[in-house]
């Protein structure tokens, strides 16, 4: 369904040219569903924009690399063909439920937005598909709801409204910006069941953004750890989170904080701070942090290659992995 | 944009007749906003007076327009300096100065007062006694077809103004003896000078008043020759009726222009125009003037500062350079410009200070927009494949809706002073107009002895920026989904 590969993505900023993305690959096909995940800064969103083309939006542009989606390659295509993508083919979810509604519009002024951008649909029938999708996305009383406004529904309901817009028109690529961010816990596991749900039911491919692994290991078929704009671990979800071997995602899986009562194991932490994505990294960007480094990391750039151990499909970018396998 | 607007002020309105549906519930009518109902009936009514003021006239101020009611013009009470208003003092001074017996450059107290009164039944008396409209010797030629042939001149003429010089003089000198303000010599020697400027018309006075040498006096000869005797028009004899407690001076309880409930309501001014009437007719100009201005700039400046805004970049940059420019220009002088090149008209009027107001809605506008893009939902939309017009329009201005209202509803009575000012430089409306702005600097000239002059306009102004400011809030509750009923 979609297929990234070598992607490049520049941001234009006043401190100078920023790297976000330097040359990932992605590969989602229908029904399944893609994990990224990172610290913050680590261009998972900029991956995400650069799909949906929105990278013009902000300063940035892709430099080189291509993104296929459906047999069209979407890199270099003009923004009137991108826009009838946008909502009919490829649909986004954002992070924030409070400011990702227009507070201005009613919610069934909203949810029917993406039908009213095409002709072909008249307002009845509008209507009653928005209603319809609203109550697919577990939203009673949908009548009521089509004439509130966002500021009057919890998160929850607001992040199933969105869901419900971004699935309207029926896509095949839905991209979730962390989704349950901004959501309570309990709130959270309902929007991951019916995001799952909604999946199978319309065999959507979907990225999932997110740095919660335990979103990740709920919802994610795949899951790739992303750093300094690369992927540097890629494989399943229970490969990764279950047997990490890369030391960054090893690390990130220590620095989830343990429901354990009375065990008072002090919060793991990844020392130092990603790197400046501004200037030029040499080596590993992950070395300068990890606990492993080694004099190569320094210098060379680990590829992504498969792993030895762990289950198959799993590939990671270390310089550990190469011993190992030599 | 002005979709959305309709519909949730037609639903706000609905709402109140239908008692409250359930959809409007959570929005704050404006039906329910007090000052913001009171301020638009206000508003609305002041505009359909202005509109209406035929029937005004009919029923209510019974006076037109153009009416002047000159034996109210007047200066205003307790005012003796009359010289501001001295019509001889802005054209020929010389009589002014003669007739300024103690020279303090004010005609005033009763010696004064009661020559002019002499001097003005003189000539008065020319044309409505010779042609046939009343008593003469030569009654039989007499044709009153309003013009005065050499027959209808009366005979007697040399001896009626030796009759009225004597009379003057023995009247002047009695006074001012009595007065004792003058030394006799002083006095002899000021009304001898006056009497010698009335002898030109004995013996040769047919002729000399008879301009074009036709053989017959008209009106108007006669007046082109009265207005060398400017100081001697009818309103001294006025003037000196309303001093009616002969203290020389006019005070407001004898001045007839004051505002009464039984003839003007609101006075009359300096020139003796109905301050009601023009108070209505300012309101047509005013509102009109503020309501135009305030639609032109706040089409042009969400225009320019939206796409600012929106689009960003260079193109951002040269648009709102052009604007700091045009900040960096006097105001008065690109209105100036634009009123000296296109003319000077009440539609040219609009059109530059439109040109000038709009700056300061682009950049509130823009900064808005600047930050309002922003947003997720703005990207949101454009992730379902929403055009920028679309966008903008739909996602973007309507939420930057309250400060422009807010800055709308200001910029209304903002408009209405300038419109005042650049009336007082005479760029503006122009005098026999009327507008509130015109008014104000007009009457506050006399604010001191004539109040209301100043107060009936001032008060409507204000009015109309408190209502348009209750209006405006009204507006941005009924326009912001969030604010609550409670």
């Amino acid at each position: 369904m979609l297929s990234v590969r070598q992607l490049h993505v520049r941001y234009k900023t006043q401190s100078g040219l920023v790297r976000a993305v330097n040359g990932i690959d992605l590969n989602v096909s229908a029904g399944e569903t893609l994990a990224l995940v990172g610290e913050s800064g680590c261009g998972k969103s900029a991956t995400c924009l650069a799909i949906m083309g929105l990278l013009s939006e902000g300063l940035g542009r892709v430099e080189s690399g291509s993104i296929q989606f459906a047999d069209q390659e979407l890199v270099g295509l003009s923004e009137r063909s991108l826009r009838s993508l946008r909502g009919n083919q490829m649909a986004m979810v954002f992070q924030d439920t409070m400011t990702a509604l227009n507070p201005y519009l009613r919610i069934g002024a909203q949810v029917m937005e993406s039908l009213a951008l095409r002709r072909s649909v008249s307002r009845a029938e509008a209507k009653d598909r928005a209603m319809e999708m609203l109550q697919r996305v577990g939203l009673r009383d949908a009548a009521n709801l089509m004439s509130r406004h966002p500021h009057e529904l919890s998160g929850g309901m607001r992040q199933r409204v969105q869901i419900a817009m971004a699935l309207l028109c029926e896509p095949k690529l839905l991209i979730a910006d962390e989704p349950t961010t901004a959501l309570d816990v309990s709130v959270q596991s309902q929007i991951l069941t019916l995001l799952s749900e909604l999946r199978d039911s319309m065999g959507l491919a979907m990225i999932v953004v997110s740095h919660d692994l335990g979103v990740v290991g709920t919802i994610a078929d795949r899951v790739s750890v992303m750093y300094a704009g690369k992927v540097v671990e890629t494989g399943s979800t229970a490969g990764i989170l279950g047997a990490p071997k890369h030391p960054y995602t090893r690390s990130l899986r220590d620095a989830v904080p343990r429901l354990e009562p009375g065990a008072r194991v002090p919060l793991a932490c990844i020392p130092g701070s990603p790197p400046i994505m501004t200037e030029p990294i040499s080596g590993c960007a992950f070395s300068p942090r990890c606990g492993h480094a080694m004099p190569q990391c320094l210098e060379e750039t680990p590829p992504l290659s498969s792993s030895e151990e762990g289950p198959k499909g799993t590939r990671m970018a270390c310089w550990l992995n190469e011993e190992q396998r030599s | 944009m002005l979709g959305s607007i309709h519909e949730s002020v037609m639903n706000s309105f609905m709402s109140t007749k239908a008692g409250g549906g359930s959809n409007a519930k959570s929005r704050l009518r404006f039906g329910v906003n007090r000052p913001a109902k009171w301020g638009l009936t206000f508003v609305a009514t002041v505009a359909v007076v202005g509109y209406s003021e035929p029937l005004v006239e009919k029923y209510v101020t019974h006076f037109s327009y153009d009416e002047q009611h000159t034996e109210y013009r007047l200066q205003p009470p307790g005012t003796r300096d009359i010289s501001r208003d001295y019509p001889a003092y802005d054209g020929d001074s010389s009589h002014f100065v003669r007739l300024d017996l103690d020279k303090d450059g004010v005609i005033g107290g009763e010696a004064e007062w009661r020559n002019l009164y002499w001097i003005d039944r003189f000539f008065g008396f020319l044309f409505d006694d010779y042609d046939g409209k009343s008593i003469g010797e030569a009654q039989s030629v007499q044709s009153s077809d309003d013009r005065l042939s050499e027959d209808e001149y009366p005979s007697n003429y040399d001896r009626l103004n030796a009759d009225f010089a004597n009379e003057f003089l023995d009247d002047s000198i009695a006074r001012v003896e009595q007065a004792n303000t003058l030394g006799t010599q002083e006095l002899e020697s000021q009304v001898h000078s006056l009497f010698d400027s009335l002898k030109v018309l004995k013996g040769s006075a047919f002729s000399q008043i008879d301009g074009n040498g036709d053989g017959f006096l008209t009106r108007n000869e006669v007046t082109e020759y009265r207005r060398a005797f400017r100081p001697f028009e009818n309103r001294k004899q006025v003037l000196l009726d309303m001093d009616t407690n002969s203290d020389g001076v006019i005070g407001p309880e004898e001045y007839l222009g004051a505002p009464k409930l039984r003839t003007f309501w609101l006075g009359t001014d300096h020139l003796g125009r109905d301050v009601l009437t023009r108070l209505v007719y300012g309101a047509r100009i005013s509102i009109t003037i503020a309501l135009v201005v305030t639609l032109i700039s706040f089409v042009i400046g969400v225009l320019w500062g939206a796409t600012a805004g929106y689009v960003g970049g260079a193109v951002d940059n040269i648009m709102m350079r052009f604007v700091d420019v045009m900040y960096g220009l006097p105001f008065l002088f690109i209105v100036i410009i634009l009123i000296v090149v296109f003319g000077r008209s009440t539609m040219n009027l609009f059109i530059a200070l439109g040109a000038v107001q709009w700056l300061t809605m682009a950049r509130i506008v823009r900064g808005q927009v600047v930050s309002l893009r922003e947003r997720k939902y703005v990207q949101a939309a454009i992730a379902m494949g929403a055009s920028h017009r679309r966008v903008l329009f739909r996602h973007v201005l309507p939420n930057a809706l309250g400060p422009i209202i807010v800055y709308t509803t200001l910029m209304i009575p903002a408009v209405i002073l300038e419109e005042a000012f650049l009336s007082f430089l005479g760029l503006g409306v122009q005098p026999p107009e009327a507008s509130w702005g015109l008014m104000i600097t007009g009457g506050l000239e006399f604010m001191e002895s004539a109040y209301w002059l100043v107060v009936a306009p001032g008060v409507m102004l204000a009015m109309t920026l408190f209502s348009m400011n209750f209006v405006g809030d009204g507006l941005r509750d009924v326009l912001d989904p969030q604010v609550k009923v409670d």
